[in-house]
């Protein structure tokens, strides 16, 4: 039982992390095709952003707010800075400048910042942890599930609702109609990194709160997984991109909690296999629609 | 760039794929084993460096096998380069090293020992094996393909790691006697180059690179997409199965760091900068993003900068790809861009499909096709028919199901229900390019050319889809372009043609199939009524020569009239009339739902 609940507990806040980075993937996919490799470098400059408010003496949630806006500005930035020249290009051309950015600002940081790893003081009221029954829960990660629930919760009313939620949505099933709803391309896409990018600075802000500290290459590995995430999902699928990630992080703090000690090293490799293998079953995603080319 | 070669290339040597190839591999393999030459006598820093670059090269020429022909970026080579390089490491070492460096190894391996070469093959037979394994998954995927590749490299490094037994873990693997010297990588590389050359002219190769240019068109030219993917992936597995092998040797010691993400940028750096669809790119880009890291790598070294290299190649990267997106090289061997500057080909000869003798029979029939989307009947209980040597017609306005129909009878929409005659054979879960082989040719309402290839490699795709050998596609399909009238164009890329020029190749294309019927998707649209009479005519003489039947799908009225032996008038989705053009055409329900009340002479604007 006290298994059973740290293992929700951990599913839920890994998997809202997860959800929330996959879908500021999705959002991108959806309007550009581009599966953005540098998301997870917007995820560290949120961290770093934090970190420098923090230090510099402003009240907590002042810094995560200031960090998470710098996510979405800078994610708007990239945009016009790196992806503009190449809007009309193949995904794979898109997908490579990608890469070659999240390269790049990893080195920016590495020497611009350090290339260790820095502390990041957390305030003391979010270390300590309160007890459900028999098990201890952090009180770290209840906000992390909070944040993240909450976030998901808002986005939802948000594409459901919203003039710019519906574009999105209305993008991602075919993006020429964009136009026939009389949105400028270019602002939706603006739009779309903006967003992508403050989703970004959430998933930054939570994953280094639990962690205690920010890196160089701290954004680099939780995006791979986003990318697993939102294909299994089904790519530009925003639903999927939240199923994805629940799912994602069930296999993995399964495996973390109960696979034997013996096989514990090879618990990557075997999470990687059994999403790999799903997506064999369902290659166009759990939630994907194959994709219907107009010929 | 390609260009500053021309001169250089004697036309005469260059008229046939096979001399091609020949002249490209003699080439670049002299070019190699000059260098292989010359390293084996330079100072010890130079032979490193050499050694280094060719080893780097075996890599680039396997991305190149699978990514530059299929057009989808795989980052998970560099899994299979690891894999043999611990493979080729672990099996190449004496019995006496292995106790010190891998203690924990089974006993059976630790007194088990091989010769370089051997371990080498070994290397690269784990690789292929772990390229079979992940190609099975890697062939049913196409926009998500490259994220699998990720997974996959995931998978291999997080396998290295945990092995600890085997490899050491995260830590270093030392002890590999270092056996690739300049003339081992130099042979390798060699090798490297004859098979990827040798796989982008062949049948496998050219299907893929149609794919990479069109997938729809591709599959309904009867191309096996899954299976040419999966067939590049396995080969292109074992090569870089070899640049691990070699590197196993270069290095002597490494870990698992360095089979991940800045080897998977360096390699892919080098393909993209000298241009992904090419083998001389291969060759360019890794000299060009060579002489760039070593330069960087002594400015680095001096100023004590942290990652200039990868900091370096993520520019170049991005430099490439807003100038020059195809990269130095572009898509193209430079022999075969100065093969296309030469003059037109010509053929010998009068030749002719053998066509079938039988008349009026019916060789395709489409019965009680139904298929709904969500809930909208686009299609119900439709039939059409179509006769050898006869036109069929099918007309609807807009959103009747015109398109739909010609999906569900190609196979690229799967109908609810459909009871598909085309000849003998029964259509029933047959995928788009078995319905393509079994017969079924088509045009396309937006024209759909692999526009990367030549006007003859757009038909010998299809050639080789009916069964015939690269070297006799390439007599077919010349013929074929003759016959539509674009033989002076057949060196040209399908995407610099005219548009009435393009629609012929896609009917020598469609013909290439040896088709028993031709779907042709609004083969008028965008033509002017000379134009159109002009296509009726070289559909009439196709049919003449070859026998097969036609439907034509349009909304030009007179068009169709002229045209067609038979009328099907598609309404919502049902057919609401059938039989002789004119008759069909007086009817008061195909007056009421197809021409709005009579107004016979509208139909122009109704074009889309």
């Amino acid at each position: 039982m006290e298994s059973l609940i740290s293992y929700v507990v951990n599913v839920i806040s890994l998997g809202g992390t997860y959800a929330l980075l996959a879908l500021g993937l999705a959002v991108v996919f959806s309007v550009l095709g581009l599966i953005n490799f540098a998301h997870g470098e917007l995820m560290t400059l949120t961290g770093y952003v934090l970190l420098a408010g923090i230090l510099m003496g402003q009240p907590f949630w002042l810094a995560v707010l200031i960090a998470v806006i710098a996510g979405g500005v800078s994610a708007a930035l990239m945009e016009f800075a790196a992806f503009r020249p190449v809007r009309n290009a193949s995904g794979a051309t898109l997908l490579m400048t990608s890469f070659a950015v999240s390269m790049l600002l990893q080195v920016i940081f590495q020497n611009g910042i350090s290339p260790r790893g820095q502390a990041v003081p957390v305030p003391a009221w979010l270390t300590t942890s309160i007890s459900v029954g028999v098990s201890q829960i952090s009180k770290v990660q209840i906000m992390s599930i909070t944040v993240g629930l909450v976030a998901l919760i808002f986005l939802k009313f948000f594409f459901d609702r919203s003039y710019w939620g519906w574009a999105i949505k209305a993008a991602a099933n075919d993006f020429e109609i964009v136009g026939l709803m009389g949105i400028k391309a270019s602002r939706l896409i603006t739009f779309a990194f903006l967003l992508s990018g403050l989703l970004a600075g959430i998933a930054g802000v939570l994953w280094v709160v639990q962690r205690g500290s920010v890196d160089p290459l701290m954004g680099f590995k939780p995006v791979l997984a986003a990318f697993i995430v939102a294909v299994i999902g089904g790519l530009g699928s925003l639903t999927g991109a939240v199923f994805g990630g629940f799912i994602l992080s069930s296999i993995e703090i399964a495996l973390q909690t109960w696979l034997p000690a013996n096989v514990m090293p090879y618990r990557e490799a075997i999470t990687y296999t059994i999403v790999v293998l799903i997506l064999s079953v369902f290659p166009n995603g759990i939630f994907g629609k194959r994709v219907q080319e107009k010929v | 760039m390609s260009r500053i070669f021309l001169g250089l290339i004697p036309l005469g040597l260059v008229q046939t794929r096979t001399s091609r190839r020949r002249i490209s591999t003699s080439f670049w393999a002299l070019l190699i084993a000059l260098v292989g030459l010359i390293g084996a006598v330079s100072p010890k820093s130079s032979q490193l460096l050499l050694t280094n670059a060719l080893t780097l090269l075996i890599g680039v020429l396997a991305l190149q096998i699978f990514s530059g022909n299929s057009g989808i970026l795989s980052f998970g080579h560099v899994g299979f380069v690891g894999v043999s390089a611990y493979t080729t490491g672990i099996l190449s070492m004496t019995p006496i090293v292995k106790k010190t460096s891998l203690s924990n190894l089974p006993e059976s391996l630790q007194q088990f020992s091989l010769p370089f070469p051997l371990a080498m093959l070994a290397g690269v037979f784990v690789a292929t094996l772990v390229g079979v394994l992940s190609g099975l998954v890697i062939s049913r995927l196409r926009d998500s393909a490259t994220i699998a590749s990720v997974g996959i490299l995931i998978i291999v490094h997080s396998t290295l790691i945990g092995a600890e037994d085997f490899t050491r873990g995260s830590q270093t693997f030392f002890g590999v006697k270092r056996f690739t010297t300049v003339p081992v990588a130099a042979t390798v590389a060699i090798l490297a180059l004859i098979v990827a050359r040798w796989f982008r002219d062949s049948k496998t190769g050219i299907h893929l690179r149609a794919s990479r240019d069109d997938v729809i068109a591709a599959s309904s030219a009867g191309v096996r997409i899954q299976q040419s993917q999966f067939k590049a992936w396995v080969l292109s597995a074992a090569i870089a199965g070899a640049m691990g092998s070699c590197y196993a040797g270069l290095l002597g010691a490494f870990s698992p760091k360095d089979f991940y993400f800045t080897m998977t940028l360096t390699l892919l750096t080098m393909l993209i900068v000298g241009g992904s669809g090419s083998v001389a790119g291969a060759v360019v880009g890794v000299i060009l993003v060579m002489a760039v890291i070593e330069s960087l790598r002594r400015i680095g070294d001096s100023i004590g900068l942290f990652g200039l290299t990868n900091a370096g190649l993520a520019l170049i990267i991005l430099l490439t790809l807003y100038l020059r997106p195809k990269g130095v090289m572009g898509f193209h061997e430079p022999e075969e861009v100065a093969a296309y500057q030469g003059a037109a080909p010509t053929v010998s000869g009068e030749y002719k499909i053998a066509s079938s003798l039988a008349h009026d029979q019916k060789v395709l029939s489409a019965t009680k096709i139904s298929k709904s989307f969500s809930g909208l009947r686009a299609l119900d209980n439709a039939s059409i028919y179509v006769e050898r040597g006869k036109i069929s017609g099918l007309i609807g306005p807009n959103g009747s199901g015109k398109s739909t129909m010609v999906n569900c009878i190609t196979g690229v929409t799967k109908a609810d229900n459909a009871e598909i005659l085309l000849d003998t054979k029964l259509f029933k879960r047959e995928k788009t390019w078995q319905r393509a082989r079994a017969g079924l040719g088509r045009t396309f309402q937006n024209i759909r050319l692999f526009r990367e290839l030549t006007a003859v490699d757009n038909v010998v795709v299809a050639c080789i889809s009916s069964g015939e050998s690269v070297k006799s596609a390439d007599k077919t399909a010349l013929n074929l372009l003759n016959q539509v009238g674009v033989l002076q164009h057949a060196y040209r890329f399908a995407g610099e043609l005219s548009f009435g020029d393009q629609r012929r190749v896609e009917i020598a294309r469609a013909l290439a199939l040896r088709p028993s019927v031709v779907l042709l998707d609004e083969p008028a649209a965008g033509m002017n009524p000379a134009e159109s009479a002009e296509l009726l005519a070289q559909f009439r003489q196709i049919m003449r020569d070859t026998n097969v039947g036609m439907l034509l799908i349009d909304h030009d009225v007179t068009l169709i009239k002229s045209a067609c032996d038979f009328l099907t008038v598609l309404d919502h989705g049902a057919v609401i009339a059938h039989g002789k053009p004119d008759e069909v055409l007086a009817l008061p329900e195909v007056h009421a739902a197809y021409l709005g009340w009579g107004e016979e002479s509208s139909t122009d604007e109704d074009r889309t």
